[in-house]
């Protein structure tokens, strides 16, 4: 695994923080998006939508092949967001102490010392999540979900921002442990990154050519203080409460529907909104619109459910089944 | 999207009008010449001048076609919807009919899957529904075109493409009946993992290493030795489990009652590991593991057939026969063959399984009431070779390493299982030791 | 399964009818009648077999000739011409159709009706020729013949080379 200057400071800046007024957040997120797009080509969708998930300060997860650019665009945004980078390759043998760090003596003074994991940074890329044991995926579900770390009794915060962005390889292999259903929860948003176009692929190997060498210099646009302030910047994007109203019924259809025998929980309404509302800030809207919450429905919700028996042997796929459930939901007129 | 593979032509052929104007248009020209008769020249011009006019037709070219269906995979009685799209260059009329198709029947309005677009230049795409009325994998046949110049008198007939195949899960009623759980507890708990880790048995005390959790720190032992030592303990008794499927059953796709049988020995195995609250995978050969969800259900039951139909469910796949990857399977994993041993290659997967040092062992299905009766001389010979090969497979297996049983026609997976157990105490003991 | 769709039962009908109305002139025009039913029943065995097909036509052409030859009118004989050529065109539909779809047919009924035009005019228009000025009897013959049987050859070259 690598590590890149792990450092649980607890001088940041936690808790209330002002928020960036919406046109810096706005250029800010602009910036950020350009200068990932810098390194990764041909995938501004996606990392749009993954930055919507990090400014909405969620974790991501990717389904996808290996050699799409996860890594790179993990690290892309990191550097360009100013954030402490740490990479995790999780194979069968990795422990949980691994993830969150552990109590080690010190032989030379015969005392405890407390030694934190990799978990312990700002963006950590959790690279196939699905091939760690069950035991070390829970550790490390549990300081997302609670961004602290507790060892032998001892709590060890988390530094703020903490966002991870895990990936699981699709296609099943040896040693596998998927993540249970009830843990997807935790990620804010799941997507795929997908292959370049034919045009991008051509454009990609023009520019390495032409550039040299395989890395790309990004500049830090900001740092982890203003990032947080760009994160909070998101609670001045106004949601009109009939928006709220229809999200909440996209994600009641998705209980409903006779395809699923666990729809998305309210864990997902509130995936949805923050989503929405991240959307329309890098659509540099103040507001949210009803295509915000149209276009995030899918990320937000596909992997809170769970397909029924039938629907799986069917080989149904759970995009189409919320996107079937938001298209049943009319959508509500704001005029 | 990328082009369709070009056909195969199978063969040209003449409209019955072809031979029959030539034969009367220059049968009349010469018997013109012969009497002196310029009317019966008259009366050959038509015959020929029609014969030659379908012959200068331009045919259509370069014709390609695929079939493709929305689910490769349903649950019988579902209905299964399909495309074919071809192409070709030029005029011409087609008509495209998907033959031999098994196990499906077509749904109304289309009785045949059969077309005869009116457009004469192509692409044209052309739906198709079907209905999955047997479990099982199915084939949808061939796709043939038949092609000439419009007015033409020169047709022919080609193979334009290869249907994909279709996997038709047992409906719940039938999934219940096929795969009740009814056998014992199988050989769970009966292996140790190679690894040591952490666990509540106590395996043994060594001196402390950078690395080492603190909590496993022996206090005791250190204040005794003044030097800071830790206990090691066994791993946790919940297991994995790999079983290894042969999907080669020789020709009994009919009746799919061998495919049946090694699923109701997989979910004997299945069921009883997931009760012991072990890990449970699928391998089948040439597709990687899929694991089973704890909670089992009717969706580890699919998951169980579909693994069984995902490679033919029949004949032997050729690309079998290549010394291909092999799939590596969890270092602590317990591997169960089940076949019925009628895969040389099969044989050579599970002795890999061994010599890697997975604990391995393998349920064969006895099959012989399956087999075609034999009432004259040679069938009986081809009996008994049958009988004798299986058994030297066997004897292969077991000095290779893998304890092997048979399992009776009759499906009871706990006898053939209880005698495995026995067999696994041996292994127990030849498993334990060793860190990794 | 039947493939007898309505469509092929329609073309199996006109050939039989054709080939009817054909042997009925006929035998109007000085043929045997027991040459004329023969013909018929060729006709109607071609309806399941299209073997039978150039059976029929070789009936029909020598049906003809046999009129020509017994001194019949020969421009009269045009529309027999015609009727070979549809019952042998009906006859092919019915073969074609004979498939596990049903398919259209109201082009093919109409090409047929087409080819039985086409083939009377060339009759019609090849006998006129025949009066023009010019090489007769016997020269007339071999040349027309041998013009018609290059000119078939050059075109099937010409198609096989594509």
């Amino acid at each position: 695994m690598t590590r890149s200057a792990p450092s649980p400071d607890t001088t940041r800046p936690s808790g209330t923080v002002p928020p960036l007024p919406f046109a810096d957040a706005a250029d800010l997120v602009d910036r950020i998006l350009d200068e990932v797009c810098r390194a990764v080509v041909g995938k501004r969708e996606v990392i749009r939508l993954i930055l919507a998930g990090l400014v909405a300060d969620g974790h991501v997860l990717l389904d996808d092949v290996p050699g799409v650019a996860k890594t790179l665009t993990a690290r892309s945004i990191a550097a360009a967001a100013g954030l402490d980078f740490s990479r995790v390759q999780f194979t069968p043998d990795v422990l949980p102490a691994d993830i969150t760090g552990s109590l080690v003596l010190d032989l030379t003074t015969r005392t405890p010392e407390f030694r934190p994991g990799p978990v312990f940074t700002d963006l950590l890329l959790a690279d196939e999540v699905n091939r760690a044991p069950a035991k070390t995926q829970a550790a490390l579900l549990e300081a997302m979900q609670e961004r602290q770390v507790t060892v032998d009794g001892v709590a060890h915060a988390l530094p703020r921002p903490f966002l991870v962005i895990a990936t699981q390889n699709p296609i099943e292999s040896e040693g596998t442990y998927p993540l249970p259903e009830a843990q997807l929860d935790r990620f804010l948003l799941r997507t795929t990154m997908g292959y370049p176009s034919e045009a991008d692929e051509v454009s990609l190997l023009t520019e390495r050519v032409a550039r040299g060498t395989d890395e790309v210099a990004l500049d830090a646009v900001c740092d982890p203080a203003t990032f947080v302030r760009l994160q909070r910047a998101l609670e001045e994007i106004h949601v009109d409460p009939r928006l709220l109203a229809y999200s909440v019924a996209v994600v009641r259809a998705t209980r409903h529907s006779p395809q699923l025998v666990v729809g998305s929980s309210p864990r997902g309404t509130l995936a949805l909104v923050k989503l929405a509302r991240a959307a329309a800030l890098l659509a540099r809207r103040d507001h949210v619109g009803p295509d915000d919450i149209r276009a995030m429905a899918v990320p937000a919700l596909a992997h809170r459910v769970v397909l029924s028996d039938d629907a799986w042997a069917r080989r149904t796929d759970p995009e189409d089944v919320v996107r079937r459930a938001v298209d049943s939901v009319p959508v509500p007129d704001l005029a | 999207m990328t082009d369709p593979p070009p056909s195969e032509l199978i063969r040209r052929r003449p409209d019955p009008r072809l031979p029959a104007y030539l034969l009367a248009g220059f049968g009349a020209l010469i018997l013109a010449v012969a009497a002196g008769r310029a009317e019966l020249a008259a009366l050959g011009a038509p015959f020929v001048a029609l014969a030659a006019a379908g012959l200068v037709r331009r045919e259509p070219r370069n014709i390609r076609g695929e079939v493709t269906v929305r689910d490769d995979r349903v649950i019988e009685g579902d209905e299964i919807r399909g495309e074919v799209t071809l192409h070709w260059d030029g005029a011409g009329e087609i008509e495209a009919v998907l033959t031999a198709w098994r196990g499906v029947v077509a749904v109304e309005p289309t009785p045949v899957p059969g077309w005869a677009p009116e457009a004469r230049t192509g692409p044209v795409t052309l739906p198709f529904r079907l209905r999955a009325q047997a479990w099982g994998h199915h084939e949808l046949g061939h796709l043939w075109v038949r092609a000439r110049a419009p007015g033409g008198l020169v047709e022919r007939e080609l193979k334009v493409a290869v249907a994909p195949s279709v996997r038709v899960l047992p409906g719940p009623l039938r999934l219940d009946k096929l795969l009740t759980p009814r056998e014992p507890r199988a050989v769970a708990g009966q292996h140790l993992s190679r690894l040591r880790g952490p666990g509540t048995d106590f395996a043994e005390l060594r001196p402390y290493q950078p690395g080492d959790r603190l909590r496993d720190v022996s206090w005791a032992t250190s204040a005794r030795l003044g030097e800071p030592w830790v206990a090691v303990h066994h791993p946790e008794r919940t297991g994995t489990v790999v079983i290894l499927l042969d999907t080669f059953f020789g020709d009994d796709r009919e009746t799919n009652e061998a495919l049946a049988r090694a699923a109701r020995a997989a979910w004997a195995v299945a069921s009883a590991h997931l009760a012991a609250q072990d890990r449970v995978g699928l391998l089948a050969r040439g597709r990687t593991a899929a694991w089973v969800p704890p909670g089992g259900g009717r969706r580890a039951r699919w998951m169980i057939i579909d693994q069984l139909l995902a490679v033919g469910g029949a004949a032997e796949d050729p690309w079998r026969r290549r010394r291909g990857r092999r799939v590596v399977v969890p270092a602590d994993a317990l591997v169960v063959g089940i076949t019925a041993l009628r895969s040389r290659t099969y044989v050579q997967e599970l002795l890999h399984h061994r010599r890697n040092g997975h604990a391995t062992v393998a349920l064969v299905l006895d099959t012989a009431d399956l087999l075609p009766g034999a009432s004259d001389a040679p069938g009986q010979a081809a009996r008994r070779l049958w009988f004798a090969r299986r058994q030297v497979e066997r004897q292969v297996l077991e000095k290779g390493g893998v304890s092997t049983v048979l399992v009776p026609p009759d499906g009871s997976v706990g006898p053939a299982v209880s005698a495995l157990r026995r067999r696994m105490g041996s292994l127990h003991v030849a498993g334990a030791g060793g860190v990794r | 399964m039947s493939t007898w769709w309505p469509a092929r039962r329609l073309s199996a009908a006109l050939a039989v009818a054709t080939a009817l109305v054909l042997a009925l002139s006929a035998v109007g025009q000085g043929a045997a009648p027991w040459y004329a039913a023969l013909y018929v029943a060729v006709a109607v065995f071609g309806v399941g077999s299209p073997g039978a097909l150039p059976v029929q036509v070789v009936a029909g052409v020598s049906m003809v000739a046999g009129l020509l030859v017994a001194g019949a009118s020969p421009l009269a004989l045009a529309p027999l011409v015609a009727g070979v050529v549809a019952t042998a065109e009906l006859l092919a539909v019915t073969a074609r159709l004979d498939a596990p779809m049903e398919r259209p047919a109201g082009d093919l009924l109409l090409r047929a009706g087409g080819h039985a035009a086409a083939a009377g005019a060339v009759y019609a228009v090849v006998l006129g020729a025949g009066r023009l000025p010019g090489p007769s009897g016997l020269a007339a013959v071999a040349l027309g013949s041998g013009a018609a049987l290059v000119a078939a050859l050059l075109l099937v070259r010409r198609t096989r080379a594509r």
